[in-house]
């Protein structure tokens, strides 16, 4: 049986010399991200541009959300898988230099040499 | 004496000062080599055949002028290139063709009402690059690229395809560095959604 004494006694009142505590492990324990969260961070993560702290948050999420996981690895992959993409040349357009340019090229460079001397 | 920068120099920052490291001939030469290249990487900015190649030409005679800045000619192919692809982007700018970069609130990935993302748990592959590089991915890609709007379109190109850094791509466009990563991953995800067949199994929800 519990002393009468422990009862007239409140939960919070006992609980209050540690809770202390308690707000400094809120502070410094993990804290868990949301998806929406996690899609902001997405771009730095790519670059290298977060924060150590950041960098947590990220990957604790990533590792207990098989969604975002997928999202990641899909998003990128497509933007990678665009770097081997060559645009033909199927435009009206010649692919050999013009003369012009070329003549205005040559122009430049002896004027150029002529400057020099 | 201050050093110069090959890469974001202007076109008139630079005095004509002879070809440095560079040969005449050797320039030449690279313009021969590469012309049909440098026209289909304007287009895909301009999107307009004659001014791509208004860009080229230009953007050699620029490069052409500040030549003496390359020092080593194994540097000349990707300075010259980026040379032309900044003058791509003047272009479009002198032709008021370079899209408003303003805010665009619109949410483009489902979550649900606690934040938590909606989308399949499984993915078609595990390697989902590999998936799309097959022969009719890269077609995919390819259109996918095409159906960006520019907002988002220039930036991916000049950051994922070209390898502008963020702050380079904020001076060229002249808008924010933060605006440059938004518009980047915003066109990321629009790229990512419509290459949704090569990752999910059966897809049906525009995730």
């Amino acid at each position: 049986m519990m002393p009468k004494i422990l009862k007239a006694i409140k939960f919070e009142t006992l609980m209050r010399p540690i809770m202390p505590i308690g707000a400094w492990y809120f502070r410094v324990s993990p804290k868990m991200i949301t998806c929406r969260e996690f899609n902001q961070f997405i771009f730095d993560y790519t670059e290298n541009l977060l924060t150590e702290k950041q960098s947590k948050l990220f990957e604790r999420h990533m590792k207990v959300c098989p969604m975002c996981r997928n999202f990641l690895k899909t998003y990128i992959a497509a933007y990678k898988a665009g770097k081997h993409v060559f645009p033909e040349n199927n435009l009206n357009v010649p692919d050999t230099v013009p003369q012009d340019l070329l003549d205005a090229i040559s122009a430049v460079s002896s004027d150029s040499s002529l400057r020099k001397r | 004496m201050q050093k110069a920068d090959p890469v974001s120099m202007g076109e008139s920052d630079h005095a004509l000062t002879g070809t440095g490291g560079v040969s005449n001939d050797n320039f030449v030469q690279h313009v021969t080599d590469n012309y049909g290249m440098y026209i289909t990487k304007c287009y895909s900015y301009l999107k307009c055949p004659k001014l791509a190649e208004d860009a080229v030409q230009e953007g050699v005679l620029a490069a052409h002028q500040n030549l003496a800045s390359v020092k080593d000619s194994s540097a000349l192919g990707a300075w010259l290139y980026r040379v032309i692809i900044r003058k791509a982007i003047d272009v479009l700018r002198q032709n008021q063709k370079l899209p408003r970069f303003d805010d665009d609130l619109e949410e483009l990935v489902s979550y649900d009402e606690h934040g938590l993302l909606i989308a399949p748990i499984w993915t078609q592959t595990s390697n989902p690059e590999e998936e799309i590089l097959r022969s009719e991915g890269l077609q995919q890609v390819k259109q996918a690229i095409d159906a960006l709007t520019d907002v988002n379109r220039i930036p991916v190109l000049l950051k994922d395809f070209e390898g502008f850094s963020i702050k380079e791509i904020s001076e060229l466009l002249n808008i924010s560095e933060s605006n440059v990563k938004v518009r980047i991953h915003r066109g990321r995800i629009k790229l990512r959604s419509q290459l949704n067949d090569y990752f999910y199994p059966n897809n049906t929800d525009d995730l």
